[in-house]
């Protein structure tokens, strides 16, 4: 690929929606899922796109993957626009959605790959040899023969990977590719992503695993209600942050009127609360203020059972504390 | 890429996967030989004599429309329902070849179809194989088979684009048998009903096999009106199937979900 165009590059992007529902719909509701996005991916990068559910990520894969047309703006992938050149698109790109689906269950996985080298047009001699090169690179060489409803969720996505790169994309679209598997499969994955980019390939990733794109990425978007909302590297965006503290403070069975107070407390940024077992995790983000601390164990009263820690912000906080403000913009703009 | 090496490759993954399929395999074996049979002892028991070899064709040509409409017309349906059909649009193969190949598959099972009729027929009520114009009847099964399956690429298309279509699939099955005169004479059927025949390519498909067979003359004929339909329907149904993805794009209906 040209190294002065981008692999990816998106302007003004937007994709509404129908409401799902037919009274909603006859009111003229729309769903906003991506409200103007800009993006440019450059060759070679490992693109991290980080959101929470709904926030727009797969919306804007299945545009690149031209499985979506836009509403409006533009989308092109290795210089091809999305609408204009799909069938150049289609070549340019490789897909992987996460998921148990999106193979044929009573295919064996080499048959799903050799249909699938046919779609893409790889010719038959350079698909023997490239098939059996991914299935050894993911690791199911062993398996290839055997039918894909015996394999388990993680051998499902190192499958869907090896059909992505079987036409040898420019441009590798990974949505969620994690997700569901145990975390060796996660980690071999992210280890094959790590590969792809030393190969030149450029990659979108998105994820809602921190440490996933803090390990793999070179470069982060996090997406939050169908805009981005900051951009940069994992330690670009922990420096946003790193102007504060976060506390953490382990709490039992408290209902989440509780923890209202504690968000109308100056210099408090964000405020989550993570259930794990009996115990739940109260985080707050917030200003440097050494008496912080204190005033939140005085506001929470005995509710306080465990440990209370205070340190560096993560990519983790920088996420939330992003996500929550752009919540936060959308109610204000809501209401006024 | 090579159109012909796509369709081949939709046709092979389609017939992997129904031989694969037990319930498949039980309904395309027995169906044929269950209708012939019904057939064949309707006539025997109705005093017209044994079957011929030309009747027996038009069991040929039944077997061949319900694999058709259920394997290649329900075919987008089980991709959506699968999530491949993403997976297929994302690929640069146009879907259309995709189609033809799987249609023209699940037609090819009726050959199946035309040599269990043979049997029942002759190993089962004792009559002779003797095929009047043989190359004529090669030709008939070729043109009954291209005929039928490109009509499906247009039924795959119609039930995509219209999912509430997709009901009247199991519907479709008796009123075309009865519509292409497989069951009853078309010339005995009301006048509409025999106009409806006419636009089906099983209607002339079992025209062509059977007067091939009984050497009553008119199979080339009925040969080149199958096939000339199926084509037809076969642009018809990649015109519909282009606007059918413009619009699953449109309003995201790739996927159920």
């Amino acid at each position: 690929m040209d190294s002065r165009i981008p692999a990816i590059e998106v302007r003004g992007l937007r994709r509404d929606y129908p409401a799902p529902t037919r009274r909603a719909r006859r009111a003229g509701t729309v769903l906003h899922a991506l409200r103007g996005i800009d993006l440019t991916v450059l060759p070679g990068q490992v693109f991290g796109l980080l959101g929470p559910n709904g926030a727009g990520k797969t919306t804007l894969t299945k545009i690149l993957a031209t499985l979506l047309l836009p509403s409006s703006g533009t989308a092109r992938v290795a210089g091809h626009d999305v609408v204009a050149d799909t069938r150049a698109v289609r070549h340019a790109v490789g897909c992987v959605f996460g998921g148990d689906l999106g193979l044929y269950e009573r295919l064996s996985g080499h048959d799903n790959l050799r249909y699938f080298a046919e779609l893409y047009g790889v010719p038959p001699r350079a698909a023997r040899a490239r098939i059996a090169e991914l299935l050894d690179l993911v690791g199911l060489s062993g398996k290839a023969d055997a039918r894909v409803e015996t394999y388990s969720r993680g051998m499902r996505q190192r499958l869907h990977l090896a059909r992505g790169l079987l036409h040898d994309p420019q441009v590798l679209l990974l949505d969620e590719p994690t997700s569901g598997i145990d975390p060796v499969g996660a980690r071999e994955l992210r280890t094959l992503i790590d590969d792809l980019r030393t190969r030149g390939k450029t990659v979108l990733l998105t994820t809602h695993y921190m440490f996933e794109a803090d390990e793999v990425c070179d470069d982060i978007a996090i997406i939050a209600r169908g805009r981005i909302v900051a951009r940069g590297t994992a330690a670009d965006l922990k420096a946003m942050v790193t102007a504060g503290q976060t506390i953490e403070i382990e709490l039992h069975g408290l209902g989440a009127e509780t923890f209202e107070p504690v968000r109308g407390v100056p210099g408090v940024r964000a405020v989550t609360v993570e259930s794990r077992d009996q115990v739940q995790l109260l985080r707050v983000q917030a200003d440097p203020d050494d008496a912080l601390p204190g005033k939140l164990h005085a506001l929470l009263g005995g509710a306080v059972v465990g440990r209370m820690t205070v340190r560096e912000p993560t990519l983790e906080d920088a996420y939330v504390q992003l996500v929550e403000g752009a919540d936060e913009a959308e109610g204000s703009a809501r209401v006024g | 890429m090579s159109a012909s090496r796509v369709t081949f490759a939709a046709a092979a993954v389609m017939l992997k996967m129904l031989f694969r399929a037990r319930v498949v395999v039980v309904a395309t074996v027995l169906q044929p030989v269950v209708f012939t049979a019904i057939v064949s002892l309707l006539l025997r028991v109705g005093s017209r004599g044994d079957p011929t070899l030309g009747e027996a064709m038009g069991a040929t040509v039944m077997g061949m429309w319900s694999s058709v409409l259920f394997f290649a017309g329900g075919m987008l349906t089980r991709e959506r329902r699968q999530r491949t059909l993403e997976m297929i649009v994302a690929a640069p193969a146009p879907l259309l070849l995709i189609m033809l190949g799987t249609s023209l598959a699940t037609a090819l099972m009726g050959l199946y179809s035309l040599v269990a009729s043979v049997a029942v027929v002759t190993f089962g009520f004792g009559v002779p194989l003797e095929i009047a114009e043989p190359g004529a009847f090669a030709v008939a099964s070729l043109a009954a088979i291209a005929g039928t399956g490109l009509f499906g690429v247009l039924l795959a298309a119609f039930f995509v684009m219209f999912r509430q279509a997709g009901i009247f699939q199991n519907m479709l099955e008796y009123p075309v048998w009865i519509a292409s005169g497989v069951m009853v004479p078309l010339a005995l059927l009301p006048a509409p009903v025999q106009v409806i025949g006419w636009l089906l390519p099983p209607t002339w498909g079992q025209e062509a096999l059977r007067d091939a067979a009984s050497g009553a003359g008119g199979s080339w004929s009925a040969s080149l009106a199958c096939a000339g339909l199926g084509v037809g329907y076969f642009v018809l149904g990649g015109v519909l199937l282009m606007l059918a993805e413009q619009r699953a794009r449109m309003r995201a209906t790739l996927p159920l979900s």
